[in-house]
C-alpha cells in the first residue's frame, strides 16, 4: 500500500462501471476522483492541473469522445502523466495500434479488483519516476543557465566585448567560460571542459570557479591557482592508478597596462589572437596535460602581444570535435553558432554534437566584435597541389555561413582565394613543404563585407596591374591572377612586396547576411 | 579533349573547368591540334568552354597561349561559353579583343515527372 494516498482520476460513462472502479481503487488505497466522460475530465485537469493527479484510469469507449482521445490530449499535456485504459474483448489490438506514444496499460473488461489496483499501483510509480526526472532535467537547465549567467555578471567590469555560444548536451555541463578581474589593469579568461558532460561536471565546474574567484580575491597568482587545483584533483577525487576527473582548460591573462597577454593551455585547443588586420595566431601550442593527470603541473605561459587589441578566440574539445564532423573550421562553428537566433536557425549538424559545445570570442577593442572570425588556417607550398580541395574547402564555409550568397560573388571570391593562395604557395613558398603560407578571412558585419588576409614567407614581387594597358597581349603569366583580384575584389591592399594581400568582397548586395 | 575538323571549322572541347589543376593536360592535348599541318584549312577556332564554370588565371594564360599560336596563321578564335561568370573574366581580362565570344545559355531542364503528357 502506498505510504500516502496516491489520487487517480477514474472517467467512465457507465456509472456503476464508474463505481466498481472507485471502489476497488479506494479500497486498495487510492483516492479517486470520478468523471462521467473526456469532456469533464479534461475540463478537471485543466483547472487543478495534471499534477494534481498520479494516474489516469479511463474506459475506452464513451460517448462521445473516447478514452484514447483523452490519451492522445494528456501526452501533449503531460507525457509523464501514466494511464490505464480499459478496453473490451477485441479492442485492445485495435486501440494499441492507434497509440502513438505509450506510458499507457491496457485492462480487460471485466476488471478483476487485484489485477486493477497492481496495475494502477505500476502506473503511479512511473507517475512519479518520470515526473522526477522531468525535475531533475529542469534543475540541469537551471545550472546551465546559471554558468551563463556568470560569465554576464563578470563580463561587463572588464571592458571587452565578449560573445559566448555554449551548447551543452544536457541542460548542464562541464564545459564553462568566465572571465575574472583580477586588478585594475588585468582580467583572466578561462574556457575549460571537466571530463564528461552531466551534472557532476557541472558541479565540479562551478566548484573549481568558486575556488579560482576566492583564491584571486586574495591576489594569489594564476600559476598556483592552476597547481592547487591539479593537486586537488589528485589528491581529493582521484583514485590511486586512477583518474577520477580531470580538468582541460586554457587561460589568458589580460594585461592592459603592458599590452601583454599570458596563455597558459592545459589539454585544450590552443586558442587563436587575430590581431586588427585579421591575421590569426595559434597561441600557447603545445601547453601541459589536463589538470588532475599528473603530479607536477608545467605551468609556463606564452606570451604575446596586445597593442594592437584584437580579438582572442577560445574553445572546448567538444566544438573541435563538432567542428571535424561538420568538415568547417572552429571558427566558422563559433561564429556560425552565435548567428543563432532561434531553435529553427541551428544547423543540423549541432544535433550530431556528442559533447558539451562552447566557445568564446573576447575582442579587447572597446567597441569591438563587429567582425567574426570565419577562417584561420597555415598552408605548406607543396598544398598548391591540393588547390581544387582547398578551394572546396572555402566554398563549403561560406555556403554555411551565407546560405544567399549569389552564384557570381561566390564565384568571384573563391576566384581571388584561389589566386592569392596558389602565389603565396608558388612565390611565396617555392611549392615546399617546408615553407608554409596563411589564409585568415573575417567577416565584418556592418556593412556586411568579407575580409581576406593571405601571407607568404617570400620577399614578394612587385605587381603593377593596369587594367587599361593591354596586359592580355603580352601577357606576364603569373600576373593575371593579380589583374582577377583587382577587378573581382572590392579592394585589395598590398604589403611587404605583395607578399602579404588584405582583400575585401562587399557583401552588402540582397540577400547575403550571415544565415 | 574532344577535337574535329569541319571543312574550315576547327574545335576544341574542353571538358571542365580551365584551372592551374587541369591546365597541363589542356595544354598538351590542345597544342596536339594546333600544329600548323593539324589545322589543315581550317579559317576559324572554336574554343568550345559550355562546360567551364571556372578559368583561373593559369587558364587564362592557356586561352592566351592558344590565340598567340593561330593568329598567325590567320585564324580567327571563337569562344563559346555556358557560364556567365566566365564570360565575365574573359571581359574584364579584355581577352574579347582577341577572339570573339559566343555566350550560350543553356536552357534549363525540366525535371522529370511522372504526370502523363497533357496532364
Amino acid at each position: 500500500m502506498p505510504s500516502f494516498r496516491s489520487r487517480i482520476l477514474a472517467v467512465d460513462d457507465d456509472p456503476l462501471a464508474r463505481q466498481v472502479v472507485q471502489q476497488f481503487l479506494h479500497h486498495g488505497g487510492f483516492d479517486v476522483v470520478p468523471v462521467s466522460g473526456v469532456g469533464e475530465a479534461r475540463q478537471l485537469l485543466e483547472r487543478f492541473g495534471t499534477d494534481a493527479f498520479d494516474g489516469v484510469v479511463t474506459d475506452y469507449r464513451m460517448e462521445g469522445e473516447t478514452g484514447l482521445d483523452l490519451l492522445n490530449w494528456l501526452r501533449q499535456k503531460d507525457p509523464a502523466l501514466g494511464a490505464i485504459l480499459v478496453t473490451a474483448v477485441g479492442e485492445k489490438k485495435l486501440v494499441a495500434d492507434s497509440l502513438r506514444v505509450g506510458a499507457a496499460d491496457f485492462l480487460d473488461k471485466p476488471i478483476k479488483a487485484r489485477e486493477l489496483v497492481a496495475a494502477v499501483r505500476l502506473v503511479v510509480e512511473r507517475t512519479r519516476r518520470q515526473r522526477q526526472l522531468e525535475k531533475t532535467a529542469a534543475e540541469a537547465s537551471e545550472i546551465g543557465c546559471i554558468q551563463k549567467l556568470l560569465l554576464d555578471a563578470y563580463r561587463g567590469s572588464v571592458h571587452s566585448e565578449v560573445k559566448m555560444v555554449h551548447h551543452p548536451r544536457r541542460g548542464a555541463g562541464g564545459d564553462f567560460a568566465n572571465i575574472f578581474r583580477l586588478n585594475d589593469d588585468q582580467f583572466l579568461i578561462v574556457v575549460a571542459d571537466v571530463s564528461g558532460h552531466d551534472l557532476r561536471s557541472a558541479f565540479i565546474s562551478a566548484y573549481f570557479q568558486g575556488i579560482v574567484h576566492g583564491m584571486f580575491e586574495r591576489a594569489v597568482p594564476v600559476a598556483e591557482v592552476l597547481e592547487f587545483f591539479n593537486r586537488f584533483l589528485i589528491s581529493k577525487w582521484g583514485n590511486p592508478g586512477n583518474v577520477a576527473t580531470s580538468l582541460a582548460l586554457c587561460a589568458v591573462i589580460i594585461d592592459r597596462r603592458t599590452s601583454k597577454a599570458s596563455v597558459f593551455t592545459h589539454g585544450a585547443p590552443s586558442p587563436i589572437y587575430i590581431n586588427a588586420d585579421g591575421i590569426g595566431t595559434p597561441l600557447g601550442q603545445g601547453g601541459g596535460p589536463p589538470l588532475g593527470w599528473f603530479e607536477h603541473l608545467e605551468c609556463s605561459p606564452v606570451e604575446f602581444d596586445i597593442s594592437d587589441q584584437g580579438q582572442i578566440v577560445l574553445w572546448t574539445d567538444g566544438l573541435q570535435e563538432l567542428a571535424d564532423r561538420a568538415d568547417l573550421s572552429p571558427l566558422s562553428v563559433i561564429t556560425r553558432l552565435a548567428s543563432i537566433d532561434s531553435p529553427k536557425s541551428e544547423p543540423a549538424w549541432l544535433a550530431e554534437a556528442t559533447d558539451d559545445v562552447l566557445g568564446l570570442i573576447v575582442d579587447l577593442a572597446p567597441a569591438g566584435l563587429h567582425r567574426l572570425p570565419i577562417l584561420s588556417e597555415r598552408y605548406q607550398g607543396s598544398q598548391a597541389a591540393e588547390i581544387d580541395a582547398l578551394q572546396q574547402r572555402w566554398a563549403a564555409h561560406l555556403n554555411e555561413l551565407f546560405p544567399a550568397l549569389p552564384e557570381a560573388k561566390l564565384h568571384d571570391i573563391l576566384l581571388c582565394l584561389r589566386e592569392a593562395v596558389l602565389n603565396g604557395c608558388k612565390h611565396g613558398c617555392q611549392l615546399s613543404d617546408g615553407e608554409s603560407m596563411t589564409l585568415d578571412i573575417l567577416w565584418h558585419r556592418e556593412p556586411s563585407s568579407l575580409h581576406a588576409c593571405i601571407r607568404d614567407p617570400g620577399a614578394g614581387h612587385q605587381f603593377t596591374v593596369d587594367l587599361d594597358t593591354d596586359r592580355v597581349a603580352a601577357p606576364e603569366p603569373s600576373h593575371h591572377g593579380m589583374l582577377l583580384i583587382d577587378a573581382l575584389s572590392q579592394n585589395r591592399a598590398s604589403a611587404r612586396n605583395g607578399a602579404q594581400i588584405a582583400l575585401e568582397f562587399d557583401l552588402t548586395s540582397p540577400r547575403t547576411a550571415i544565415v | 579533349m574532344n577535337h574535329s575538323l569541319n571543312g574550315s571549322i576547327l574545335s576544341l572541347s574542353f571538358p571542365g573547368d580551365v584551372t592551374s589543376t587541369t591546365v597541363d593536360a589542356l595544354r598538351q592535348a590542345a597544342f596536339a591540334q594546333l600544329a600548323p599541318q593539324q589545322c589543315g584549312q581550317a579559317t576559324t577556332l572554336v574554343l568550345d568552354l559550355m562546360e567551364a564554370r571556372f578559368v583561373d588565371s593559369a587558364g587564362l594564360n592557356l586561352l592566351v597561349a592558344i590565340v598567340r599560336q593561330v593568329k598567325p596563321m590567320g585564324m580567327r578564335v571563337v569562344a563559346r561559353i555556358g557560364n556567365p561568370n566566365v564570360q565575365r573574366v574573359f571581359l574584364f581580362t579584355r581577352l574579347n579583343r582577341y577572339l570573339d565570344i559566343e555566350m550560350i545559355k543553356r536552357e534549363p531542364v525540366l525535371p522529370q515527372t511522372n504526370a502523363p503528357a497533357g496532364a
